[in-house]
Formats: structure tokens, sequence, C-alpha cells
């Protein structure tokens, strides 16, 4: 019942079971009092948001922020990942198989001379650097 | 809320703190009811009438609901509830106490600070315990029918625990000495 403290006297067990009978047999309170208290709490609390509430702001974050990502991938593809004009073949890269592959699409000979000439000069600078 | 409520007093502070409307509510219902009984024995000890006691009693909990926010800044139990909750009761009761007292045309010199010492009765345990000192008294009544700590008892006072363990230690001198209360401890 109590922590043990040995170094102070304890009251004999009879005594602490009068003490306490006297003293708690005062401790009913009405319903009435009950009432006036919980109330009171429930209108203080009142302005927190109400439960359902808490759970759609906690899914309303995350699902803005991956709204937000989806509209900017989205958006931003045609210029970020806008595939080169000279690349043909669509591999991601501007080379001789892009000569190629222009060669072999009928274009105009002009056409696969200057994207070779091209390829050829852009090779040309890679190579000093 | 029919069922007892078995979160402890730490958990039941922390919903109060940031839960929702609904579940902050249930938990301060359910600190009310785990303490209104504590609340209302101290606040009867120092009015001595019922009424005024639940006057206290409501007094009390609008502190404590009110420590929470939006009005407070939330609680963090750093001891017993009993201890926070032990200083407020004492306050509003002797607030209470003393507003009855002007009501009814008693001036304030009648109202001490400290506990009101039961009406000796015929039994002779009552008229040795209002033989008792009020700090005495009170130590002693904290410890034994309240069952706190020394160190939750000078909390709850806010007095050196050494002062806690001379009051009881006097306390209990009295009552062994006292022929009324003597042959509770023998020979």
């Amino acid at each position: 019942m109590h922590e043990p403290e040995p170094q102070f006297e304890e009251l004999p067990d009879l005594l602490v079971a009068r003490l306490q009978r006297a003293d708690r047999s005062q401790g009913i309170v009405d319903p009435r009092t009950d009432r006036v208290v919980i109330d009171d709490a429930r209108r203080y609390f009142a302005s927190r948001p109400r439960r359902a509430r808490l759970a759609v702001m906690r899914w309303a974050l995350p699902l803005a922020a991956a709204a937000a990502l989806l509209i900017a991938v989205l958006v931003l593809r045609p210029f970020g990942l806008q595939r080169a004009a000279d690349d043909v073949d669509g591999s991601g890269r501007v080379d001789i198989l892009d000569a190629f592959a222009l060669a072999r699409s009928q274009a105009d000979q002009e056409s696969v001379d200057a994207l070779a000439a091209r390829i050829v000069s852009l090779g040309a600078q890679r190579s000093d650097l | 809320m029919g069922d007892v409520d078995r979160r402890s007093d730490e958990e039941l502070v922390d919903v109060c703190n940031v839960g929702d409307a609904d579940s902050a509510a249930a938990a301060f219902e359910a600190l009310y009811r785990r303490h209104r009984d504590f609340v209302l024995r101290v606040a009867r000890r120092f009015t001595g009438d019922r009424e005024l006691a639940l006057d206290a009693l409501q007094d009390t909990f609008a502190y404590l609901l009110r420590k929470f926010p939006p009005a407070g800044d939330g609680l963090h139990l750093k001891a017993k509830l009993e201890t926070l909750l032990y200083p407020v009761a004492k306050n509003s009761a002797i607030t209470a106490r003393r507003k009855a007292a002007r009501l009814s045309g008693a001036g304030d010199a009648e109202l001490e600070e400290l506990p009101a010492a039961p009406e000796p009765q015929s039994e002779s345990l009552d008229a040795a315990l209002a033989k008792l000192s009020p700090e005495r008294r009170e130590v002693l009544t904290l410890r034994f029918v309240d069952d706190l700590s020394l160190a939750e008892i000078a909390a709850a006072l806010q007095v050196p625990l050494g002062t806690v363990k001379s009051r009881l230690h006097l306390a209990i001198k009295d009552l062994r000495e006292d022929p009324r209360t003597k042959e509770f401890f023998g020979p």
C-alpha cells in the first residue's frame, strides 16, 4: 500500500483503516456535478478539430504533395525530357547511328549530310574537351 | 463512460494536450472520474461543508482543464497528478469557504488556510485528530488516507522533504501519546 520508508514510523493498520474510513466516507460526488464538469470539458475541447476532420487532414498533406509532384512531372516533361531534333533513333544521344537512321528513313541526301556534318562537328568539340 | 479507462494519467494528459475534440474530452472525463473523490475529500477537509466542497471540486477541474490547449500550453506530468490537484483543491476550498463566510458576514480573521479540524464527536479518534496541529494533521492524512509518499507530500505542499518528515514524525508521536489513540499502538 505504502512505499517502504523504514526510517519513519508507520501507523498501526487498524488506525489507518479507521482514518481512511472516516475520510473516504465523505467523498461522494453527485451526478449533477459530474455533468457540469464533463460538459465544461466537452465545450472547452469543441474548438479542436473533430476526429473525422483530423483523419482528412492526416491524408491531405501527402495527397497534395503527390498531386503537386504529378503536375510537375506532366508540365515539365515536354521541356526537360524533350528529345533532341537530331536524335532520330531516340537513343538519347546524337551520333552516327542517327545519320544512318535518317538515311534509312529515305530523307533527302542533303539532310543526311547536314546531320552527319553536325555529328562530326559535335564529336570534334567533345574530343577538344 | 461505463468502463474504467485503463490508460495511465500520463497517457490521458497527453491526449488532453494534443488529441482531437472527442478523444480529449473523453480523456479529461477519465481523469476527472479517477481523481474526483480525492479532490472532493481534500476540499471537504478545508471547507467542512459538502456544497462548498463541490464548488471547489468544479473550480479545481476547471483550472486543470484550462492547462490544456487552446487556453493553456499543455501539461507535462513530472509527478503524480494528485500533487498538482492537491494545492489547487486546497486553495479552491479555502476561497470557497472565504466567499461563503463573507456572504454570511463572518470575517476573514476567523479563517485559517489550514484544514478545518473535524468536529470532535463521540469518537475518540476524531477527538485525537482534532487535537493535532493542522499542519501535522494535513501530512498525516496525505500519507495514510491519500497514500502519497513523503516526496509527493512535499511536492503537493511545496515544502521541503525534511519538513514533511518532521511533521509526520510529530503527528505520530502525538497520537502515540494521546490516551484516546494510545491503545492502537499496543504495549
